[in-house]
């Protein structure tokens, strides 16, 4: 057993390096930076634009620009900042959609008065609410905390109500026929069934979290006092003219996005043994 | 071969659409959808125009929203017998078709390749997964910096969004279809190309809705927030604008309007895909899929 | 019958539908860890033979369905269709074709197409037919089969039985040399079952066509076969081999009869031990 797992395990990384998917993705990005870098370069070296992407900062100018960035505090500020909202939001989101969701879930009564409601408001874009939020909240922090939430809100209700009944209802008659209390089905069979769509909810709800963070960031914070975070950082940058750390802060906001929905998934896969679910 | 009802056909059309309203009458469901929106109404209206508590009185309240609505002389300006109203909805319809249709249009082939070819995936997704992450609005300084002057920008952002969610949702759609399906058109004869019109394409239909009502719901997000930001007409433009004003009324009716026609395309979505899905309707209206 | 005479009186026509299943092996590798799915197993079936396959769930019947029409390949060994190689050394994928056709246990009739479009496709996509001819003879066929009234509706609007039913005509009418059924009935109810069995072996009757049949169901695989093969638990091999000598055409009352009662009694004595070792085992059944 040990032998042959030790080889196993070898032949694993090895098999990882040669494997086609993954020289074929590597090959393709490798591609991708190549034309990019190009693309750019073409004016300098041949006097002719290239339409549309002739235009975007070359990859070389935005390594090295972003290697000056990480030495300023300012830049890591940012980061701090854009993850604070975005977490605290996205919270909230969570403590007030799920609750909301299972409640609508598992009484008709209560999903009968509160659902209509709730989908006449869904479709007016989160963002579309940023004017009235600022009026209404007394600062501007609570304002892009409540747009984010609201983002992330519809997203985690949908998911749960679809998830909650979706369990199969020989889960539920199994368990009562066995004794169990209204309280019990909740915590045994309702809660866990759930908790896939729960994650789903909210690593789909995490993106638009983070998109409506960055939109908030961008439209309200573009000259005040409580800007900061990378949306600041990307909207200032631009007016500053200084295109590639344009670049850098949207590859920035991808990585963090990405982190953020990995962790989430990360928390699924631990919380749901029984299940392989990403 | 008889499956006649002993009571004759069962209703279709129009009084199929009957029976099923007089049926949904009976139970608590439409009239509790009453109470709750007029719950909602009701303390909306209270707080912020009758009882006037803070901070709910500096918005508008339903019946000064309602009332400016129906206005013909609105007193800020906007209303259902106002020009402009209209054609703030108009550009903003139009960019949506524009974005949504280049969107489907490059996000549904590439979608289907995607699922089919494992080669063609594995040369197309890494790069598209490391585009996705990056929020649509974190491109609007590049876009304004690619394209000249504000519609084609705009248009982008919409595109863009909507782009991402179809091609994935599309190659998901392949992804998911039984392995007999292909299985069995393999050994009927297919070539390829049957293949790839017989199964793929019906096969991921249902995921293709799907992704596209969520695309559309992605495009109104993105046009909403780029016309906001640098934007001249549109339903974004006119919360942004109103808002810049004072005139919060008419930006309460711009939002409402903007849900409303969000909710309209969505159904269209919806409609044009259960047309296209016969089958599934049939089977569904059978009782079981 | 037996399989023997049937190849004896087969018409001038070149022998149609010998498979030589030749020292056959599997190993399946899924997730690093080997699974041996069919252990050096060889079968001789003879053209127009009706040959039932049983043995406990997940042994690895359906793995050679599968390397017979070309879904999977095999690691070792021959499987020939009528003299020439279908998969083997050096070619271990068969090609899929219309002359070795399957019909699926959960059912594949494309569902987004009628009963009759699914029929059709076989020749159209063959460039046999056009298709207006195809969707005729398609349209024949199914009312032959009886299902002349359902012709077009789409299969999630039909019982299960008639779509099973078209799944076969829709197989047929590419006039296969060998059809292939991977427990195409396993999911029914006994009543819709017999009508099945009956429908199936009226089919026989007009086109003898090899038939290859997957089964758990004892009764089933005698009074449908002419061999009956039973395997052994993972990994498969060849355990027993019970001939059905008993005249064609059959009813529904040979089921009652003292010699079906017999060899029914003979074939589960043999599967019964597989059956047991295989519940010991515990595994998961193979896909």
């Amino acid at each position: 057993m040990t032998q042959s797992s030790k080889n196993k395990k070898d032949g694993k990384l090895k098999s990882l390096l040669t494997d086609l998917t993954i020289r074929r993705g590597v090959a393709s990005i490798v591609i991708f930076v190549l034309l990019w870098e190009v693309g750019f370069r073409f004016h300098e070296w041949f006097g002719v634009m290239v339409p549309f992407i002739g235009k975007i900062d070359a990859p070389s100018l935005v390594v090295m620009r972003w290697s000056e960035v990480i030495y300023k505090p300012g830049y890591w500020e940012s980061w701090y900042l854009s993850f604070g909202r975005v977490f605290f939001g996205f919270m909230v989101a969570q403590l007030v959609g799920i609750p909301f969701g299972l409640l609508m879930a598992v009484n008709k009564y209560f999903r009968g008065m509160f659902f209509p409601p709730f989908e006449i408001l869904r479709p007016i874009p989160p963002l579309a609410w940023v004017p009235a939020s600022i009026i209404f909240w007394p600062t501007t922090e609570l304002s892009i905390m409540f747009v984010t939430f609201l983002g992330a809100f519809y997203t985690i209700v949908i998911n749960v109500l679809g998830g909650a009944r979706s369990i199969d209802i020989q889960y539920l008659r199994a368990a009562q026929s066995m004794g169990a209390t209204q309280w019990d089905l909740f915590r045994k069979i309702i809660l866990p069934g759930t908790l896939p769509s729960i994650f789903i909810g909210a690593a789909v709800g995490m993106g638009i979290t983070w998109e409506v963070v960055l939109a908030a960031e961008m439209i309200s914070g573009g000259g005040q006092q409580s800007g900061g975070g990378l949306g600041f950082f990307i909207w200032s940058s631009y007016m500053g003219g200084v295109m590639d750390q344009v670049i850098v802060g949207m590859i920035s906001i991808g990585l963090a996005g990405y982190i953020s929905s990995s962790l989430i998934r990360y928390v699924g896969h631990l919380s749901m043994p029984w299940k392989r679910m990403f | 071969m008889s499956n006649q009802s002993v009571r004759g056909r069962p209703p279709s059309g129009l009084n199929y659409f009957l029976y099923k309203s007089g049926k949904a009458l009976k139970t608590p469901m439409p009239y509790l959808a009453f109470i709750g929106i007029g719950i909602w109404l009701f303390s909306y209206f209270l707080l912020s125009e009758y009882w006037k508590i803070f901070p709910f009185y500096k918005v508008p309240g339903p019946v000064e929203v309602v009332t400016e609505w129906l206005n013909k002389n609105p007193i800020w300006g906007t209303s259902l017998f106002t020009e402009d109203y209209y054609i703030n909805i108009w550009v903003s319809c139009r960019r949506i078709f524009i974005a949504f249709a280049i969107a489907t249009g490059l996000g549904v082939p590439l979608g289907l390749f995607m699922g089919w070819s494992k080669k063609f995936k594995d040369y197309t997704f890494p790069v598209l997964e490391t585009l996705r992450p990056i929020p649509i609005l974190a491109w609007v300084p590049l876009a304004i910096v690619m394209f000249a002057g504000f519609e084609t920008p705009i248009i982008y952002l919409a595109t863009l969004a909507s782009f991402f969610v179809t091609a994935l949702n599309t190659m998901l759609g392949v992804e998911s279809i039984d392995e007999s399906y292909f299985r069995a058109a393999g050994c009927l004869g297919s070539k390829k190309h049957h293949v790839f019109l017989n199964v793929v394409v019906p096969g991921a239909l249902p995921f293709i809705f799907t992704g596209l009502q969520i695309s559309i719901g992605v495009a109104w997000f993105s046009l909403v927030a780029a016309e906001m930001i640098s934007g001249d007409y549109g339903l974004g433009y006119m919360i942004m604008d109103s808002y810049m004003v004072n005139k919060y009324t008419t930006m309460v009716m711009a939002m409402l309007t903007l849900g409303f026609v969000g909710w309209i395309t969505s159904a269209m979505v919806r409609a044009a895909g259960n047309r296209m899905m016969q089958w599934r309707e049939r089977a569904l209206g059978q009782g079981g899929v | 019958m037996s399989a023997t005479a049937v190849a004896a009186t087969g018409n001038g026509a070149a022998r149609k539908g010998a498979i030589s299943i030749r020292n056959v092996t599997k190993i399946y590798d899924p997730g690093g860890a080997d699974v041996l799915a069919l252990d050096d197993c060889s079968l001789e079936i003879a053209p127009g033979e009706v040959c039932m396959i049983v043995g406990p769930s997940g042994c690895g019947k359906t793995t050679l369905l599968n390397a017979i029409a070309g879904f999977h390949s095999i690691t070792e060994g021959q499987i020939d269709l009528d003299g020439e190689m279908l998969c083997g050394p050096g070619n271990e994928l068969a090609t899929q074709g219309a002359d070795r056709v399957v019909v699926f246990q959960n059912g594949a009739l494309f569902p987004w197409k009628t009963l009759a479009d699914n029929v059709a496709y076989g020749p159209i996509v063959q460039g046999l037919m056009n298709k207006a001819e195809a969707r005729d003879k398609a349209v024949t066929l199914l009312a032959e089969a009886g299902l002349g009234g359902v012709a077009d509706k789409y299969p999630g609007e039909v019982s299960s039985g008639m779509a099973r039913r078209a799944e076969i005509v829709r197989a047929l009418i590419n006039d296969p040399k060998v059809l292939l059924l991977d427990e195409p009935y396993r999911a029914m109810d006994a009543l819709t079952k017999s009508i099945m069995h009956e429908s199936l072996l009226e089919v026989y009757d007009r086109t003898k066509v090899t038939i290859f049949f997957i089964t758990h169901d004892l009764e089933e695989a005698i009074f449908l076969g002419d061999r009956v093969v039973v395997m052994t638990t993972r990994p498969a091999r060849t355990k027993k081999i019970v001939d059905v000598k008993i005249s064609r055409p059959r009813d529904y009352r040979l089921l009652s009869s003292e010699e079906f009662r017999v060899l029914v009694q003979e074939t589960k004595e043999a599967v019964h031990e597989e059956a047991v070792k295989a519940f010991e085992a515990g595994e998961r059944e193979l896909a």
